[in-house]
């Protein structure tokens, strides 16, 4: 097998794992390549016929390509996609202002996640994230638990040894489950290389900019690069030593220091 | 001193000598009584700039922050980019690794500014803006025991100032899982430097400064009752330290600044702009956006009291030559030293040129300009700001010249002490030569 196959097969057997263990259970798409690749992923897992809903956490603050993107390859792959928002907090105004960003992520994404999460009774979601992607998502698990508050318990966590994932979950919490953790950003993409995955033309080089990393409008800022097709992309990322999230506005460990600092009153 | 087989340093954030007399006077303290008659509770000097960050730096290497190169809780690069200084900042050697390198064992508990924690013989939790307790505490063995005692870094500054009700409960939480693994720690006895800080003092200080004068009008009863509860069960902890401790064991403790009430926060960013001295290119998104400053610029301010001149040699946008920037500072501190508050009165005590207060390798990312101001005076630098003075949630401020010393069994000094010398004087009592470089001298 090469180093894609055995990528793909890992993935495979995580997802169908958590969805014979789970059972109700969805997949959690921002749209983005990653979670593109897991869906793309969780397709072949199942004969091209995903057997849960899909469930996009709509911030109202996307990209307008990333609408059209959604609502294309929903209709095509016949997805059950649900889309959660934080109504409540987009009719109060909430924005990315200034130094509120924390604030707006955790009213726009976290609450909007929890709101589905109880909405549908989800035990399990299957998330697109990597280790190498951030320094904190290191220590993530294949399966890691989250309490009801949200909450990640370092302590709480079940060792995975060799292959034998902890699927044991309790009844307050649900599990996070990370098919993809094991893949880099060059694997990912030679990946949609060799598959063709679709992906939305934001990650392609537009008059000498591109964005490696897509989110919300105004938190997202694109690279400078030349780089337009999937060749170029990759050839790019093995000589680049700028981090994949440097375009985002900030990681949320710093903004939290950040907030610590100002609520001391010494910002 | 004599030579003391190990020796207990307490750390009380904030805990300023006149909090303590007055407590002590007020019969709430009566530990804290008993010890002063076993040595000298003295007035002691912090450093400038006055906040932990910067305080417990000093501490950690007895040298003045020029030599150490970090002057506050935030810090700017050249392109105006802000960052938070952390351990890896920290360009010095510590008293932990200078004692880990002679087979000492250290363990250094709760300290600011020891994040990411630096390899000691011994253990080391990170205090104050670690991001999370696994993450400060090295090595991570040491983990389960202090989940196990309930300790915990700090309170959630965020939702103390969201709730003050949230913030008086979880701050005897914090508390009292800090007073377990003192006691934890003092029974285990494998060390040799015990350096063990409690936040919490420095928390009381910032948000509940306003009842610790029983005077104060139409102050609620209820928090002043919890003022004086808490310090009653600080006080708890150091008669129990004080019953625990042995003949041969050193006790010192230690506050890094002290406090005073705040009476009004100074944005210096709007003082500066309304003097022509700050533009914008652009309405900042927020208060810290310093990217949004004008090459047109002379000058700009970090708290607390550090002003920076925007010479071409240190900043991309600076555009002062040598000459002009020496001019724009004596000008600035000329209308510093006349600037009066809302109600009169002068509203900086000291203005100080960055050459008379440090010295050493990073003198050059040192602020121009540092403001010791009166009492009451808050610096702040926010520049979304439209007044120069405001009032906020907060009611304590730090002060320079009125942090706590005391060494047990030590009454009399032949100079006023300063927090640098505390690692001389800690090698002292372990018979180690201080490094040459240190600026601190032992007591």
């Amino acid at each position: 097998m090469n180093r894609l196959d055995e990528l793909e097969s890992k993935s495979v057997y995580v997802i169908r794992e958590a969805r014979a263990q789970f059972g109700k259970i969805a997949l959690l798409w921002s749209v983005g390549k990653d979670s593109t690749t897991l869906l793309w992923l969780a397709r072949k897992a199942f004969l091209g016929e995903v057997p849960f809903p899909v469930l996009h956490i709509d911030t109202g603050f996307k990209f307008p390509e990333m609408y059209r993107f959604r609502d294309e390859f929903a209709r095509k792959w016949k997805l059950e996609l649900l889309v959660s928002r934080n109504e409540e907090a987009i009719a109060a105004g909430m924005g990315p202002d200034g130094a509120e960003k924390l604030a707006c992520c955790n009213a726009l994404k976290t609450e909007a996640l929890k709101i589905g999460i109880r909405r549908h009774g989800f035990r399990a979601l299957l998330l697109g994230i990597r280790r190498d992607e951030h320094g904190i998502r290191a220590k993530e698990r294949y399966f890691s638990p989250r309490d009801e508050d949200f909450k990640w318990d370092y302590q709480n966590q079940p060792p995975e040894l060799w292959d034998q994932y902890n699927t044991r979950s309790d009844d307050d919490s649900h599990l996070r489950v990370h098919p993809l953790l094991h893949w880099t950003e060059v694997d990912i993409w030679n990946y949609i290389k060799r598959e063709e995955i679709p992906i939305t033309d934001l990650y392609r080089s537009r008059n000498g900019k591109r964005f490696r990393s897509i989110g919300c409008v105004p938190c997202c800022a694109p690279v400078d690069s030349d780089a337009s097709t999937i060749d170029e992309i990759i050839a790019e990322l093995k000589s680049t030593r700028t981090s994949e999230r440097s375009g985002r506005a900030q990681d949320k460990e710093a903004a939290y220091t950040m907030q610590k600092l100002r609520a001391m009153g010494y910002m | 001193m004599n030579p003391a087989a190990k020796a207990v340093v307490i750390g009380l954030d904030g805990f300023s000598w006149s909090l303590a007399r007055r407590l002590i006077a007020e019969g709430l303290m009566p530990n804290l009584k008993a010890l002063s008659g076993e040595g000298e509770l003295v007035q002691m000097d912090s450093v400038y700039p006055t906040i932990s960050g910067v305080a417990w730096s000093a501490f950690q290497t007895g040298k003045n922050p020029g030599k150490f190169g970090v002057y506050g809780f935030a810090e700017l690069t050249r392109e105006m980019d802000l960052f938070i200084p952390d351990s890896t900042h920290l360009r010095s050697k510590t008293i932990w690794e200078i004692l880990s390198e002679r087979g000492l064992k250290v363990a250094a508990i709760g300290i600011p500014n020891t994040y990411p924690p630096r390899r000691v013989n011994g253990v080391l939790v990170g205090g104050f803006l670690s991001p999370s307790l696994p993450k400060a505490v090295r090595p991570p063995e040491f983990l389960p025991e202090l989940n196990r005692l309930g300790y915990r870094i700090d309170i959630d500054p965020v939702k103390a100032r969201e709730s003050l009700d949230h913030f008086k409960v979880e701050n005897l939480e914090v508390f009292e899982g800090r007073v377990r693994t003192l006691l934890y720690l003092l029974e285990k006895d494998w060390w040799d430097l015990l350096v063990f800080h409690f936040m919490d003092t420095d928390r009381m200080g910032h948000f509940m400064f306003r009842y610790s004068d029983p005077d104060e009008t139409g102050a609620d009863a209820g928090n002043r009752r919890y003022w004086r509860d808490f310090f009653s069960r600080l006080d708890g902890m150091l008669g129990l330290l004080r019953a625990r401790l042995r003949d041969d064991q050193a006790l010192i403790f230690l506050s890094d600044h002290g406090f005073c009430r705040l009476r009004y926060e100074v944005q210096l960013n709007r003082w500066l702009a309304d003097r022509g001295y700050l533009e914008l290119a652009r309405p900042p998104a927020h208060d810290l956006d310093f990217k949004a400053l004008s090459p047109r610029s002379r000058a700009f301010s970090l708290v607390p009291g550090r002003i920076y001149l925007l010479g071409r040699e240190s900043w991309e946008i600076g555009r002062l030559d040598p000459v002009r920037a020496g001019r724009t500072r004596e000008e600035i501190i000329a209308e510093l030293e006349r600037l009066e508050g809302p109600a009169g009165g002068k509203v900086c005590r000291k203005v100080m040129r960055r050459e008379e207060v440090f010295s050493g390798p990073y003198l050059s990312s040192a602020p121009d300009i540092v403001i010791e101001p009166e009492d009451g005076f808050d610096f702040k630098a926010g520049l979304k700001q439209t007044q120069v003075f405001n009032t906020g949630p907060l009611s304590g401020m730090h002060t320079f010249s009125d942090a706590l010393l005391y060494v047990r069994g030590r009454r009399g000094y032949p100079r006023r002490p300063s927090i640098p010398d505390l690692a001389p004087t800690l090698l002292k009592i372990f018979g180690i030569e201080p490094p040459p470089d240190m600026d601190g001298r032992p007591l």
